[in-house]
């Protein structure tokens, strides 16, 4: 085992066996539906870990911090929690994910600046 | 530029912007371990009150729908908020000096998971401030006792939220520590040199991308069910709850167990003296481990009829050959070596012991018939008290104990330490062992008071005085952090003389982990290699 993806095609693949050992009791459909879309769900979660990004050697700029990271984990919870409270809070944590979106998108294009030179 | 092709943006931060947005990867685990401890001790006062409440037959301490709220809140804290984020911060700090990274895969990700899971913390135990009080359907909730007609009011609304929030955290987080693993890491560190610790985070990171979001899915549609049109009300609808919900559930287990299974790994092969035995079969163990775990998770619906219990049986024995190949490579660490009883091994010593009595009684409830029994009885509460408290926690404390002169440098106070293990010890023991002879009895687990004819007053008395003890022991601790920091003896880089890269970096590591060269990488032991090169010239 010697590739990254080696790993994710070793646990998907158990996974598929295990919904597949599973179906010969015919059970409800969507409880091996869950084991099996498990097994497929891999497939972009390892595309979005292993291939996105520059080669492992490169140089690559990270941040020391990331406020605009924080304002949009607030904006996400705010939004959240507007679902129970009411749809003004909903649109408060909405403005609040859009400036820290906005904000992101800044810093995201600082480092993509810092990484050219 | 850092040694390891790491370059950043900014200058090096300092102050308080450090605290709410550091995005290095040590600062973020940090600050989730201490919120987890914060939530752990908050969460270990409502477990007093229940005990106290329970002590004795008919004393009322506080009301039957308050006691509702403390061990929802009791059980949801602990799972949701403190093991679970204990066990991955420690992923988050450890895995990238591990595998000799500089920096996390993405630490934004990871520090917005430690946001979220901050954010929904707060909003779960904030529900208490409202007028029909915090969630109260319990950790693992049921439709249809967890829809708007049987738990009403804003409060159970947050803690669904809450709940979606702090798991979304912890999948960033997750996500972070597994593709660290396998796309961050040094040259010559290939996936078979990675440390045992590494390996346990990369099962519990699988489990964690695989079965999380299916829970955030499920509290989804329970919120849509409460407010928006019914979800789950048609036939099978309860049972499909169940299954969404259990899917995560049980994987939550291991991903509160692995990453100290892990840490025990390390702590047993460095305090032994010895290489960490059967390598190999360790990692496929931990694979299969993993992968049978994620297909077990119906096991808790045996007594609905509405599952196959042949099947979840199967594999719920089945998990008897990972673990035992785990526990075997753990005890022949040991055999042979020159064990010093220094407090982290006294930790992995009670960790391996105790977490076999969870294990054993777990063999028990994988039984259909004797499920049956004893399902949602005191027996299953004390059965997964010894497999997260008696194992998990003293898994944590083992790491606690090994990695905090790493991460603070200096050492925590030993004979403090020795007296916080043995207060455990006794405390945990005399905590849940009664629980099982409660269970098997028949005493029923959520319930807020029992007829005093039912014989269970002195076991529950015992139980509660137990807990007590538990909470002196936690004290001890905090105290044994207060005075070590307080007065502050230097640990020096490698003062265990650890066998992985994060014991060839200063304590605390640098901002980017390694100064200067990394050494060389031929094993998953890469310094003990080095000492054996020496002593060999």
């Amino acid at each position: 085992m010697s590739r990254p993806s080696a790993v994710l095609a070793v646990w998907g693949g158990m996974l598929a066996v295990l919904a597949l050992v599973l179906a010969l009791w015919s059970p409800p459909q969507y409880a091996w539906a869950l084991l099996a879309g498990a097994a497929i769900g891999l497939g972009p979660l390892g595309w979005v870990m292993l291939v996105p990004g520059g080669k492992p050697d490169e140089p690559r700029p990270v941040p020391d911090t990331s406020l605009p990271t924080v304002v949009l984990s607030a904006g996400i919870a705010l939004t959240a929690l507007g679902l129970a409270a009411g749809l003004w809070l909903v649109a408060i944590g909405i403005e609040i994910l859009a400036l820290g979106g906005f904000a992101l998108v800044r810093e995201l294009r600082a480092q993509r600046r810092a990484r050219r030179s | 530029m850092s040694p390891n092709g790491v370059a950043t943006v900014e200058r090096a931060p300092s102050g308080p912007l450090t605290w709410v947005a550091g995005a290095d990867h040590k600062v973020t685990a940090l600050r989730t371990a201490v919120v987890a401890l914060i939530f752990f001790i908050a969460s270990g006062l409502l477990a007093l009150l229940m005990r106290t409440e329970l002590a004795q037959p008919g004393l009322q301490v506080v009301s039957e729908g308050t006691y509702n709220e403390l061990f929802t809140m009791h059980g949801s804290g602990m799972i949701y908020l403190v093991v679970t984020p204990l066990a991955l911060s420690l992923g988050l700090y450890f895995v990238p000096l591990q595998v000799g990274a500089a920096e996390i895969w993405s630490p934004r990700l990871a520090l917005s998971g430690l946001w979220l899971y901050v954010l929904g913390g707060a909003l779960m135990f904030a529900g208490f401030l409202t007028d029909q009080g915090s969630g109260r359907a319990g950790w693992a909730p049921t439709v249809p006792l967890a829809s708007d007609h049987w738990t009403p009011g804003i409060g159970m609304d947050m803690w669904v939220l809450g709940v979606c929030l702090a798991v979304l955290g912890m999948f960033l987080q997750g996500l972070c520590v597994l593709a660290t693993a396998l796309r961050e890491r040094a040259p010559g560190m290939t996936l078979l040199r990675m440390p045992p610790f590494t390996w346990t985070l990369v099962a519990t990171a699988l489990m964690v991308i695989t079965s999380f979001p299916v829970l955030i899915a499920a509290m989804g549609l329970l919120e849509w069910d409460r407010h928006v049109s019914p979800v789950f009300d048609a036939s099978g609808g309860p049972a499909l709850f169940q299954h969404l919900f259990w899917f995560y559930g049980h994987p939550v287990v291991y991903v509160m167990f692995f990453p100290f299974v892990g840490a025990v790994a390390e702590v047993v092969a460095t305090f032994s003296r010895r290489r960490f035995f059967g390598y190999s079969l360790f990692v496929i163990s931990m694979l299969l481990f993993a992968a049978l775990s994620m297909s077990v998770w119906a096991h808790h619906m045996f007594t609905t009829g509405q599952v196959t219990n042949q099947y979840y049986s199967l594999t719920s024995h089945a998990l008897i050959i990972p673990a035992g190949i785990e526990y075997f490579d753990l005890i022949a660490t040991m055999i042979g070596g020159a064990i010093l009883f220094r407090t982290p091994m006294l930790f992995a010593i009670g960790f391996v012991l105790q977490f076999l009595i969870g294990g054993l009684t777990g063999i028990i409830v994988a039984s259909p018939p004797i499920d049956y029994h004893v399902h949602d009885s005191f027996f299953v509460v004390g059965h997964f008290h010894y497999t997260l408290f008696a194992g998990s926690v003293f898994g944590f404390f083992a790491a606690a104990y090994y990695w905090f002169p790493k991460v603070t440098g200096v050492t925590l106070r030993e004979g403090l330490g020795k007296l916080h293990f043995w207060l455990l010890v006794i405390g945990t023991n005399v905590t849940f062992f009664p629980m099982f002879f409660l269970g098997f009895d028949g005493m029923q687990r959520r319930i807020a008071n029992y007829p005093a004819s039912s014989g269970f007053g002195d076991l529950n008395l015992l139980s509660t005085i137990g807990a007590f003890v538990i909470a002196l022991a936690v004290l001890v601790f905090l105290i044994n952090l207060w005075v070590s920091l307080r007065h502050r003896e230097p640990a020096g880089d490698d003062p265990w003389e650890g066998q992985t890269l994060e014991w060839a970096t200063s304590s605390p590591p640098p901002r980017f982990n390694f100064r200067g060269r990394l050494p060389e990488i031929s094993s998953f032991a890469p310094l003990l290699d080095r000492r054996e090169r020496e002593a060999e010239r």
